[in-house]
Order: structure tokens, then C-alpha cells, then sequence
């Protein structure tokens, strides 16, 4: 930042806009010259290269192309979005041959997926009616809505995959050794979790494929009447029976009994808020964690 | 770099003890009050179609044949004077099935079921219901899709 | 405690403003290496980040461009498509249910779940972490490897396998969709 030094009186040229009429100065010379008086640098901080620099340097503090180790750490260290990951890795974590980029993988599918998501919902109606319609229309009436969908699904279907692919990786280099073991906990959260959004977000399309598949899946729910069941069966005579678990639970999950608006209002609330929320929070829990159980897993923590 | 594991020493003092049961019982307590609130998703409303739903009158019917009322999931079948309903709805995960020569098939997983609705073929283990059918004044039969009976269930037409 | 000892085999020389902190093994000195074989994350790590990135991107983008999802007709609550399937990753699922409603759809998923979880309370030698397929562990291998070769088949049979009724088909004898 640099303070140019301005003769007060007299000063060069008049300054732009000021007037015309000589000797006497107009209104917006006077307010220069009264600016100059009070905080002379006010003008310099308006150069667009300094105020460029400036805003800059108020959100981020180092520089954009770090060449020393130093600056290089900085940028990790100094950004938002860098500094859950650490400043210096080992090489042995950057093969790709040894994660594949699993799981980083599957949290951009995530990403995607919440982008299109949101997107989607713009279009998409939770009503029995409108459901199907919209879904043409996304096809036909809306400009990329068949692309933002496609990637919607492809997404979907690429992060089940990868989930799963992360989880054999975990498993086969032993990273969910201690100090991990609950980070793997979560990781088979994160996977239910997955899963259960991909089951909800089948219904939404309101066509016959996802009409069965809830169907057959409430039906599933539906047959925890087994523990019940059980449970009364194995109880002494008079003692207060359980109710039926399961047909509580498949009510639950469809709001009636039978699979309709209620049970579309229910999915869409589950797929579009409850679980991404929870998924979100459970997937920052899992990446601090990574860190906080001594970073990537290495050949250096166990004598072979 | 090997990871050290030096377990605590945990004893349960008094002190801690009474600690703990604080811990406990504010957690029961939060825990017990959300959980009575999870009957928000179990409302005294039934937003679905009624359970109950007319036939018209018994004299509609063809002996012997099984007349599909599709949009109810239930087959009426009648025999000389008797008059029953069987729900369509499979007993293992709930698609609705299709009458065939032998009985009921199930399309989605391959359950079987007789001209009664008994199991014949897996993986279903329960026969298909039977409801309850009842007269209204009119003179129509109605059927009530909660009153669920075993096979058999037959009404006589009188 | 620990400094003065320190000071007592590596003692100071008050007159020099280094000194000895550490003997280290090794065959030679390391010059521009970091400690334990690291580096800078920034761009070693980022780049990398940004690749994948971009090649996940650009292969979402192509499917969705070029292979559509799949919408079938509005749903009709009187008529299930003949075969009803789920979507592939439920298709295991659903070929368990085929056996036994209960334990199919959860008894053993729940179980698979709470086993899964379970795993690094049970296997906790300390041997083989960050290898691929480390020798010592040929036992937890095998058995994960066997896991995945079961929910893969059963996954298989569902999509391949089955049709109309749920009944088996070989590959090409697969009747259309009944009506």
C-alpha cells in the first residue's frame, strides 16, 4: 500500500468534473480536496489493482501461486476448503494404485448428486398426478432436465458402486485397523445410509419400476411382524402382548397402508432433506476423523 | 508408527457413579420425550383410500367364476349360494396377484396360491384373506378390507 | 526430567550456536527430501484431487448425454410388471427374499450390517495395514473375499437370471415381459 504525497493547494490539473469555471473550484474538486486533507490514501485504496489486491488479501492470505514450502503449506493451511486435508502427505498416500481415489470419488458423487439434486427440484412435484408428468417434461420441456436426471441417476448408481469399492479397499489393506475402527463404523453407516437414498429416491419418478420396488420394500418392513411375533409367543399367558412391529413400521414408512400420496410425501422429505443432511453430517465426521486417526493408512504402521 | 494404547484406569467411585447415573437419566429422559414424539408419524388419520367399498348386489355374480374388482385388489367367487372375497394382495411382500387356471400367481417372487387362496408354492407362507362381507340397507353386499379371515370364510346368500 | 537427560549424553557447547539433537539410522544424508518421505500436499495432492475431478465429471456427463435413465410406464397399482424387479443393487436383496421374506429382507441384512461393523472390534492384530492383500492376513482376505463373490452372484442371479414369475432363466431363453 503506498501513500502518494499531493501538494494540498494548487495542485496540478484540476481534478476531473470539477467545474470548468477558473479560480473557483466546483463542488467535486472541493470534495476531493477535502478527502485529500482528511485520509490522503483514500484515493490510492480505489486503484482497481490495489483494491483488487485488497479484497484478496482479506479473504484469502496467501498467495495464489505458492513456490516456497512454506507458501505452499500456507495455501493449505489458510484455505477453507484445504484445511481438513494436511499440508505435507506422504508419497506412499498418493499412489493411486493403493485407494484408487475411492473415496474421494464417492464424495464427489455426492456433490453431483446434491447439485442435480436441488436442480431437479425445481421441476419435480411430490403428487401422484404430477409426479410422472414432470418427469416427461423433464425429458422433453425443460432445457437439459434429460441431462441433469441422467446425471442425477448415473451418479447415483456410480456412488452405490464406489461405496462399495471403498469399503473392499478399506477391508483389503487392513485400514480399519486400530487407531480407525470407528471411522469404519461410520463408513458402514454411510453405506446403509447410501443405500437408503437410493430406495427413496426410487419411488419419486412415480412409474411402475419404483410403484413394485416400494411396494415389495415396505413389504419387507413390514415382516419384522417375526420379532413380534416371537416375542408374543415366547411371553407368559395374560402378560401384555407387543404389538406388531412390523405393520407399524411399514405404516410408518408409507403413512397408510396402502403405497400412495402419503408415502411419496414421505420419500420425498427422507430424499431430499432428512437423509442428505444426515449423510452431509455423517461424511464431515468421517473425513475429520481420517485425520484425527493419524491420516491415510500406511505399510509404516505394521511390521510386515 | 505404532499406536500406543494405554487403557485408562477406570474406576467407578462414588463420585463417578453419581455422575454417571445424572448422565443417564437426563439422557433417558431426552431420549424417552423424542421418542414419544416419533408418534408424529403415526397421526389418528387414514388418508388412504376406505377400507370399506359396495359389490353391488350377490345376484351379479357368475357361479364358479372369479370376478376381479381390480381397482379394490379383491376377487369375488361365488359357489351355488355362497359368497366370498379374497384379497389379491400376495402374502409375502404385497404385490397384488393375477388369477390364473390353477388359483392366484404372484409375479413378483413366484408365490402360488389355489382357487382358495392356500399357499401352493413359496416363498408366501400365509393364505391370501378373506374379508368380511355385510349387507347395507339398500339391498347391496359391502365388503370391509379390514376385517381379515382365513379361506373359507364363505357367506350364504340367502 | 526428559531434557536433562537429553543434556547428558548430547552435552551443550555454550560457545556454538548448534548442537547436536539426534542420531538418526541411515546410509546417507537426505537432501531435498522431507521427513518420512513426504511432500508438499499443494500441488502434489491437489492435482491429483482436480484430475479426478474432472474424469468423474466428464464420465457422468457422457452417460447422462448419451445412455438416458430408464422411466417406465406411470404406475398402476392394479398391475405389477411381470417380472417386478428392484433396482440391481437391491436385486441380491430381492433374490433372498424369494427364500424367506423375513430373513431375506432383514434377518441377514441386518446381521451382514451388524457383522460389518463389528469386523475391526474383532480383527485388531496390528499386521498388514496398508498393503494390498498382505500375506499375514490370508484368513480375513479370503473371507472378504468371499462376501463379495456372494453378494456379487446373488446380484447376478437377480438381473440375468430371472424372469416372469421369478422363475430361473438361462441367459437368451428369457421370455419378453408377460403382460
Amino acid at each position: 500500500m503506498s501513500v502518494k504525497l499531493v501538494k494540498p493547494e494548487g495542485g496540478s490539473a484540476p481534478p476531473p468534473g470539477g467545474g470548468g469555471r477558473s479560480g473557483q473550484p466546483g463542488l467535486l474538486a472541493r470534495i476531493n480536496r477535502a478527502i485529500y486533507r482528511q485520509a490522503p490514501e483514500v484515493w490510492d485504496n480505489l486503484r482497481p489493482a490495489t483494491l483488487g489486491h485488497n479484497i484478496y488479501k482479506s479473504i484469502y492470505r496467501t498467495t495464489a501461486f505458492p513456490k516456497t514450502e512454506r507458501e505452499r503449506s500456507e495455501a493449505f493451511f489458510n484455505s477453507f476448503l484445504l484445511h481438513i486435508q494436511p499440508a505435507k502427505i506422504e508419497k506412499h498416500a498418493l499412489r493411486f494404485t493403493y485407494t484408487f481415489g475411492l473415496g474421494l470419488l464417492s464424495m464427489y458423487l455426492f456433490i453431483l448428486l446434491t447439485i442435480s439434486g436441488l436442480l431437479l427440484m425445481f421441476v419435480y412435484v411430490p403428487s401422484t398426478e404430477q409426479a410422472y408428468d414432470r418427469m416427461l417434461d423433464l425429458r422433453s420441456a425443460v432445457s437439459f432436465g434429460g441431462v441433469l436426471r441422467g446425471m442425477h441417476f448415473w451418479s447415483a448408481n456410480a456412488m452405490i458402486t464406489v461405496v462399495f469399492f471403498h469399503m473392499c479397499r478399506v477391508f483389503y489393506t487392513g485400514a480399519y485397523k486400530p487407531p480407525r475402527e470407528f471411522n469404519w463404523v461410520i463408513g458402514v453407516l454411510l453405506m446403509v445410509l447410501t443405500l437408503v437414498l437410493g430406495f427413496t429416491g426410487y419411488l419419486l419418478p412415480w412409474d411402475q419400476l419404483a410403484f413394485w420396488a416400494i411396494t415389495v420394500g415396505a413389504g419387507i418392513a413390514g415382516k419384522a411382524n417375526w420379532v413380534s411375533d416371537h416375542v408374543n409367543a415366547m411371553a407368559p399367558h395374560g402378560a401384555p402382548l407387543m404389538p406388531a412391529i412390523g405393520d407399524k413400521m411399514r405404516w410408518g414408512l408409507l403413512g397408510s397402508d396402502v403405497v400412495g400420496q402419503e408415502a411419496l410425501i414421505r420419500f420425498y422429505v427422507l430424499h431430499v432433506a432428512v437423509l442428505p443432511v444426515i449423510l452431509t453430517a455423517l461424511i464431515i465426521y468421517h473425513m475429520w476423523r481420517i485425520r484425527k486417526d493419524g491420516g491415510i493408512s500406511s505399510p509404516k504402521e505394521s511390521p510386515e | 508408527m505404532a499406536v500406543n494404547y494405554d487403557r485408562e484406569k477406570q474406576e467407578l467411585t462414588r463420585r463417578n457413579f453419581v455422575s454417571l447415573s445424572g448422565w443417564g437419566i437426563a439422557g433417558i429422559a431426552t431420549l424417552g420425550a423424542a421418542g414419544v414424539f416419533g408418534r408424529f408419524f403415526w397421526p389418528n388419520v387414514q388418508y388412504g383410500p376406505p377400507s370399506k367399498f359396495v359389490i353391488g348386489k350377490a345376484s351379479g355374480y357368475t357361479d364358479g367364476v372369479k370376478q376381479n374388482i381390480a381397482d379394490q385388489k379383491v376377487t369375488i367367487v361365488k359357489h351355488g349360494s355362497q359368497l366370498g372375497a379374497i384379497s389379491m394382495v400376495c402374502q409375502h411382500l404385497g404385490c397384488t396377484v393375477a388369477a390364473s387356471s390353477t388359483g392366484f400367481d404372484c409375479p413378483c417372487h413366484g408365490s402360488k396360491y389355489d382357487d382358495m387362496g392356500n399357499v401352493t408354492h413359496g416363498p408366501a407362507q400365509i393364505a391370501l384373506y378373506w374379508f368380511d362381507i355385510s349387507l347395507t340397507p339398500s339391498g347391496d353386499l359391502e365388503v370391509d378390507k379390514s376385517k381379515k379371515n382365513d379361506p373359507g370364510h364363505y357367506y350364504n346368500i340367502v | 526430567m526428559k531434557r536433562v537427560r537429553e543434556e547428558e549424553i548430547f552435552p551443550r557447547n555454550p560457545n556454538k550456536t548448534y548442537g547436536l539433537m539426534e542420531l538418526v539410522k541411515g546410509s546417507s544424508t537426505r537432501v531435498d527430501r522431507g521427513p518420512d518421505d513426504m511432500v508438499s500436499s499443494w500441488p502434489h495432492l491437489l492435482i491429483r484431487e482436480a484430475a479426478l475431478f474432472a474424469g468423474c465429471f466428464a464420465i457422468i456427463l457422457a452417460l447422462s448425454v448419451f445412455a438416458p435413465p430408464p422411466l417406465e410406464s406411470p404406475a398402476n397399482p392394479m398391475r405389477p410388471p411381470n417380472p417386478a424387479k428392484a433396482p440391481w443393487y437391491f436385486l441380491g436383496l430381492q433374490e433372498l427374499v424369494a427364500y424367506d421374506a423375513f430373513w431375506g429382507g432383514l434377518g441377514i441384512p441386518g446381521l451382514v450390517v451388524v457383522a460389518l461393523m463389528a469386523i475391526p472390534y474383532v480383527d485388531r492384530h496390528h499386521s498388514g495395514i496398508g498393503r494390498w492383500f498382505a500375506k499375514s492376513r490370508r484368513t480375513a482376505t479370503t473371507l472378504w473375499t468371499l462376501y463379495v463373490v456372494v453378494v456379487i452372484v446373488l446380484i447376478i442371479i437377480g438381473v440375468y437370471f430371472r424372469g416372469p414369475n421369478w422363475n430361473w432363466y438361462w441367459p437368451g431363453t428369457m421370455p419378453k415381459e408377460v403382460p
